[in-house]
């Protein structure tokens, strides 16, 4: 029977895995998957738009959409994290807690990246940390950033710094030419095209960097009962000329999404190393803090989550106006 | 230079995973990996003697050993669990905490199975609960069973029962035909051919009536851990004696690589936590903090403790006729490492 053949471009991700490996189909169609790093598949969506279906930064998705791109999004969100607790700050710099983070200088890897735009609404909104107080350090190029293929230019009124090309987001924490920044994700010790603090690591001393937030455990649950959601970092998008040649690929691929999903939940103990030992009793901890599903997929379960990211998007002026639910997803997805 | 080729049987083992898929390579050796059930990888080596290189049961080992096999392992220890900790009983026992096991009746997949010798000897020596004071209901038959390959008889003084074959330990403990067993949950396990509990899962029982033994089992493995100073090993790997015989640079070779292997996974270890756990940084700290930064280690010398109360425990509970040495289990190239 023919399928449709489309090429998927995603890092791996453990609800995605069994659509990329082909353990979950979505109905009529063949994806032909690219193993990417976000910073590298992003780049390469927005600027040649080279696959008919990727994974998509949420902030860069609103801006592009804003601009009127041709594509559009499934509201499928498996990545989710806590931004603002993976911010680490030089204990020369006089911080002791996030709310002394005005007037001080924080680096990003990108200005409009999906967690620089949580970082800073929680902080804003959460700790009363004004965007317009902090001086803001990226460190993509304008050439190798995300911003380059969105046309970006730094918001008025924000005090927007480059860091040198010769050096990093760790190598400036480190020699504290940057108070904090936003070195301690998962992805940041993975070299890729875009990112030097992969490849720069700077010199100095690692234990006069902390994290802002110690116990993290404990920010995730404050922040979880606020508002009532993990962040979202990345969607899935559907290049325009595909979703319109084939309108049905948006909900099959969302069926796929949800199943690869329902796997990934009903295998996740026997994923966990051994080596954690307590894996049963860390996963009861996390539900215990966070419920029994912290990647909701579909509009309705997101409602919340959308209108703050919309919010944030639009008050950081990444977009000129609020985005609507409605044109940033495929119509046949906007009930579920 | 050409290669020795070795067939090789082994569980997914995130610490042995890197030898298995090619990532890392023993110095002149091709290992053809075969993924399998440790009951299922048991059963076969034992009786069978398939693979060239195998995973293999601590406690059969030690049996098997004790009666000529002509197999000889490497101190190599990627499988580690807190095996007593993770009893589970019926609440109509009467069973409350350990020592309450006294005069009550305890599943085991199999008797002499490294779980099952743990548990009895920990139980004994921590909580007081006689080994002669428990009734031991097994579940595997005597044709499948490891037990069935090395002559297995239940020790002297042992009440010994074997569980119906159209029941398995699941079904029995939750409809309280045994107290105690070593199991969590009608789907707990993977589905192999030796254990029943894996086809007969007694779903539509009130597994709400199943409770843990141990509610804290992070407790429990603190206590255990900072008593003891090691995490009771399950499983170790043996070469076939032909092919020690003709090729005996194999044993140093392969504990080599199998330590690259463990390094391997453990500097990879932070990225392969699920994301959806969320704290994985912390839950690895946590685990660091009780049981230290390697809880698998290698090499016989860092592991005499753990070696000196697996084979105490093998005899005393009349498993092995007598105490076996360190230097008759492991390939002497290894002993000094």
């Amino acid at each position: 029977m023919p399928k449709l053949t489309l090429g998927f471009i995603s890092a791996f991700n453990e609800r995605v895995e069994p659509l990329m490996n082909g353990t979950i189909k979505a109905e009529g169609i063949e994806l032909i998957p690219t193993y990417s790093h976000p910073a590298e598949t992003f780049w390469r969506q927005l600027k040649f738009g080279e696959f008919e279906v990727a994974e998509m930064s949420m902030s860069s998705f609103l801006i592009a959409k804003s601009q009127g791109a041709d594509m559009i999004a499934l509201p499928v969100f498996p990545s989710r994290r806590l931004f603002q607790t993976e911010l680490s700050y030089h204990v020369d710099s006089g911080i002791t807690k996030p709310e002394d983070l005005a007037g001080k200088k924080l680096g990003v890897a990108e200005y409009q990246q999906t967690a620089a735009l949580w970082i800073r609404g929680i902080l804003e909104h959460d700790f009363g940390v004004s965007q317009y107080k902090i001086h803001w350090y990226m460190e993509r190029s304008e050439a190798m950033s995300h911003g380059s293929a969105t046309g970006f230019k730094p918001p008025p009124g924000i005090s927007f710094n480059r860091i040198a090309q010769n050096k990093s987001l760790a190598s400036t924490l480190l020699e504290n030419e940057l108070d904090v920044a936003h070195v301690a994700s998962p992805w940041v010790l993975q070299a890729n095209a875009l990112d030097r603090s992969s490849r720069i690591a700077g010199k100095g001393d690692w234990s006069k960097i902390k994290p802002l937030f110690p116990d993290r455990m404990a920010e995730g649950a404050r922040f979880y009962k606020n508002h009532g959601f993990l962040p979202v970092n990345h969607a899935y998008i559907i290049r325009g000329d595909i979703y319109k040649k084939y309108p049905w690929v948006a909900f099959n691929l969302y069926t796929g999404f949800v199943k690869a999903k329902a796997l990934a939940r009903e295998k996740l103990l026997e994923r966990i190393p051994s080596a954690l030992f307590f894996g049963p009793e860390y996963a009861a901890m996390t539900r215990e803090i966070i419920g029994d599903d912290p990647f909701p997929f579909g509009i309705k379960a997101n409602k919340a989550m959308l209108d703050t990211i919309i919010g944030f998007s639009h008050e950081q002026g990444l977009t000129p106006r609020k985005m609507k639910i409605e044109e940033l997803f495929a119509e046949q997805t906007l009930g579920l | 230079m050409s290669e020795l080729t070795l067939s090789f049987i082994s569980n997914f083992n995130e610490r042995v995973e890197p030898l298995m898929n090619g990532t890392i390579k023993a110095d002149g050796i091709d290992l053809i990996p075969t993924y399998s059930h440790p009951s299922e990888t048991f059963w076969r080596q034992l009786k069978f003697q398939e693979f060239q290189v195998g995973e293999m049961s601590m406690s059969s080992y030690l049996i098997a050993r004790s009666r000529g096999v002509d197999m000889i392992a490497i101190p190599v220890f990627p499988s580690r669990r807190f095996f007593h900790a993770e009893q589970s009983y019926h609440v109509d026992s009467g069973v409350k905490e350990p020592g309450d096991l006294v005069g009550k009746r305890i599943g085991v997949g199999e008797y002499q199975q490294t779980a099952a010798l743990w548990a009895r000897g920990v139980l004994d020596h921590d909580f007081g609960v006689s080994q002669y004071k428990v009734d031991w209901y097994m579940e595997r038959t005597d044709e499948l069973s490891h037990g069935g390959a090395t002559g297995f008889t239940p020790p002297p003084g042992i009440s010994f029962h074997r569980i119906p074959a159209e029941k398995s330990l699941a079904s029995m403990l939750v409809n309280h035909e045994i107290d105690a067993a070593p199991i969590a949950g009608h789907l707990s396990r993977a589905f192999n051919v030796i254990d029943r509990s894996t086809h007969i899962r007694a779903s539509e029982g009130d597994w709400s009536k199943v409770k843990p033994l141990f509610p804290d089992q992070i407790a429990e493995a603190k206590r255990f851990f900072s008593k003891y100073g090691f995490v009771p090993v399950n499983h170790t790997y043996t070469i076939r004696g032909d092919v020690y015989r003709a090729h005996p640079e194999v044993a140093v070779k392969l504990y080599d690589a199998f330590v690259e292997a463990k390094a391997y996974a453990i500097e990879t270890l932070p990225e392969c936590i699920p994301a959806a756990l969320v704290f994985g940084p912390e839950y690895l700290a946590m685990t660091q903090e009780i049981l230290g930064h390697d809880p698998f280690p290698y090499g016989v010398k860092a592991n005499l403790a753990m070696l000196d109360t697996v084979t105490s425990y093998s005899h005393e509970q009349g498993l092995t006729p007598r105490k076996m040495k360190v230097e008759e289990l492991f390939a002497k190239e290894t002993l000094d490492r």
